[in-house]
């Protein structure tokens, strides 16, 4: 595909000086091709502009529909003027249009300002909730109406819902930032910061409603679905239906299950591996398999690495790591991994509880109070096990006193990355580890905590698999998600 | 006046007509008010003038002979117009616009697929151009832009469309 010639785009954009425009009409004469070249464009971008025109009258179809039924309604006008009066109604009937075009421009200026239809309001509101008005910040109270071009916040600890006149449900986390768009944009939301958790209603056919983050836009037509716009990135997971997700290319088509993120890196898919709720779970899945190794072989090449079907079980509220001398009878290193390989790029979110541990029993204990253990530890592993991929390590409140990234292989222990900012001591969080390329995130709920560019070599043969480890005392793991990217 | 009949044949060729000719007069014109005030004062002449249509020709290329004329007539208003196509070039690229503009008809659906995949940034530009009639300056203001970099955009979106539409024809041609 050639590219235009200049005069052509200018002329197409209604950009022409006038010397440009004699030089246009002198250009076009010049060869038959030129003409035949500029004539090409011109049909292209009309038909490019009556199909914009269609589409944005199809979105209003609902008009069409009553004025159809209106006609059916009063069939004698049609019949009594005929083809005739309807070709030339405009110029007979002169007066009676300027007035409804009055009144339908009135109408249109009105539709616009409510959103085309959007129209939210503020379901609920927990904690600080404030609404961008006139560049004002005003609280904001349940029932309220957003109108167009205004914004919502919600402060660190704070929540709200939004809902939209077709049903459908947005809820704001903390520190989020979401606003309606005025005008032919209308039917956009934007997701400048924060998380937003939204059920969609099966939207009108070609009136999607689209998220637009900072690093991509996510179309929908009607479903359930999860979307982060952070600094670094923007991700999306899809619980139900599909979405589109573009950063201003072609985009992927995101299904239930999947999920996507977008970055200054572009966009990326990613396909799911597992979603286990260890919550629910009757047993452990065969193909997560656990193994230990003593602490005296740890790092060193003859590593005594055995199975340990007993490293991990289940227990009232999710998985959790075995006490390590009860199980074994010494220190070691427990690891619990997938025993199918799923490539380098993988993402891993794990949701957990850092609820006490009463060594070899799982009774909860009586008093709430105790049930905060401080000194928890979890590591994952990605682009292979805990003994040969990058391990992840989180720790609280102790040793590596936060987060590091590291490598055992092929013995020794190699220091990558280290973010030295305490870990939550208690509480439930989600850790998520996202390694694309060769590009590693860390986040320990929405913050992002470690993002690094990875160089260490690892061994070629290894299997490109993940795993969950501790040497300690490990939280309760209530669900496991991983997605590994690209395509099948 | 044509009979009921006769009324019939003209609303079914100018059907298939219409939109060739109504985007003939939006390419010559380049104004939209204009151009919609010229396409019903064209079609109403079609109307009147169907009498003289010869049914052996394409009924495409005598109605932008029509549409010719009248964009000749709002040119010739010299308030209104400042270089415009001589008479020659005007009809050499009317001929052009019947060939092609019935060779593009194909295109139209696919068309309308790839504008729904446009993400939203490119939507929004294209619906302020050719809906809203903006121009590039208008536009650059809405979205918080550079006009120029507002044109180099829409040649990209248009680009990307056509590329679009011939990757969507290939894939009919394909599965017919």
């Amino acid at each position: 595909m050639t590219e235009p010639h200049p005069l052509i785009t200018a002329y197409l954009d209604n950009a022409l000086s006038e010397a440009e425009y004699e030089e246009l009409l002198a250009w076009l004469k010049a060869h038959p091709d030129h003409l035949r070249a500029f004539v090409e464009a011109n049909v292209f971008e009309q038909q490019v502009r009556s199909a914009v025109v269609g589409e944005v009258r199809r979105e209003s179809a609902g008009a069409f529909v009553q004025d159809e039924e209106s006609r059916r309604r009063n069939p004698g006008r049609d019949t009594a003027g005929g083809l005739m009066d309807r070709f030339v109604w405009p110029w007979r009937s002169w007066a009676m249009a300027g007035a409804g075009v009055l009144v339908a421009g009135a109408m249109i200026i009105w539709w616009m300002g409510q959103g085309a239809g959007l129209r939210p309001t503020i379901a609920s509101t927990q904690g600080e909730v404030q609404i961008l008005r006139d560049g004002q910040r005003i609280p904001a109270n349940t029932g309220e109406p957003i109108r167009p071009g205004e914004r919502i916040r919600t402060g660190p600890n704070a929540s709200a819902e939004l809902r939209l006149a077709d049903g459908t449900s947005i809820r704001m986390d903390g520190s989020t930032d979401v606003g309606f768009l005025p005008g032919k944009a209308a039917r956009q939301v934007q997701v400048k910061t924060g998380m937003v958790r939204c059920d969609v209603a099966k939207q009108p056919p070609g009136q999607p409603l689209v998220f637009q983050t900072p690093h991509a836009d996510l179309t929908v037509l009607g479903t359930a679905f999860d979307l982060l716009a952070a600094p670094v990135e923007s991700r999306a997971r899809v619980h139900q239906g599909r979405v589109h997700w573009a950063d201003g290319g072609p985009g992927v088509e995101v299904a239930a299950g999947e999920a996507c993120t977008a970055d200054s890196q572009g966009i990326q898919a990613w396909q799911p591996v597992c979603n286990l709720d260890f919550r629910t779970l009757k047993a452990v899945p065969p193909q997560l398999e656990t193994v230990f190794c003593n602490e005296e072989s740890l790092l060193t090449a003859r590593r005594r690495i055995v199975p340990a079907p007993n490293g991990i079980r289940l227990e009232d509220g999710g998985l959790r790591f075995a006490t390590l001398p009860h199980a074994f009878g010494e220190h070691g290193l427990a690891v619990t991994r997938w025993t199918e390989p799923v490539g380098g790029d993988v993402a891993i979110e794990v949701e957990l509880s850092a609820a006490a541990k009463v060594d070899g029993d799982s009774t909860p204990p009586a008093d709430p109070a105790s049930e905060r253990n401080p000194n928890w530890s979890l590591q994952i592993a990605v682009d292979g096990d805990s003994f040969d991929g990058y391990r992840v390590v989180f720790a609280a409140p102790k040793y590596p006193n936060g987060i590091e990234v590291d490598s055992i292989h092929p013995v020794e222990w190699m220091l990558l990355a280290r973010d030295p900012r305490p870990m939550p001591e208690a509480g439930d969080h989600t850790l998520r580890v996202e390694k694309r390329r060769s590009q590693l995130r860390v986040w320990v709920d929405r913050e992002l905590r470690i993002d690094t560019a990875l160089s260490y070599p690892l061994a070629p043969d290894r299997k490109r698999t993940f795993a969950l480890s501790e040497y300690g005392a490990g939280p309760l793991i209530r669900s496991l998600r991983v997605w590994r990217g690209g395509r099948d | 006046m044509l009979n009921e009949q006769e009324q019939e044949r003209f609303m079914r060729l100018w059907a298939e007509s219409q939109q060739a000719v109504v985007n003939y007069i939006h390419a010559t014109v380049r104004d939209g008010a204009a151009a919609k005030d010229l396409a019903q004062d064209t079609a109403l002449v079609l109307f009147r003038r169907f009498g003289e249509y010869d049914g052996d020709r394409p009924f495409l290329a005598w109605a932008l002979g029509v549409a010719q004329h009248q964009v000749r007539g709002f040119h010739r208003d010299a308030a209104r117009s400042r270089v415009c196509f001589d008479t020659e070039l005007l009809a050499q690229f009317t001929e052009l616009w019947a060939e092609t503009a019935a060779a593009a008809t194909e295109r139209s659906s696919a068309l309308e697929i790839c504008l729904e995949r446009l993400p939203a940034r490119p939507r929004l530009m294209v619906r302020l151009r050719y809906f809203e009639e903006l121009k590039s300056e208008e536009i650059a203001r809405h979205i918080g832009s550079k006009s120029a970099a507002v044109r180099v955009a829409l040649q990209r979106i248009r680009e990307q469309l056509r590329a679009c539409v011939e990757q969507q024809l290939r894939m009919q041609r394909r599965t017919t």
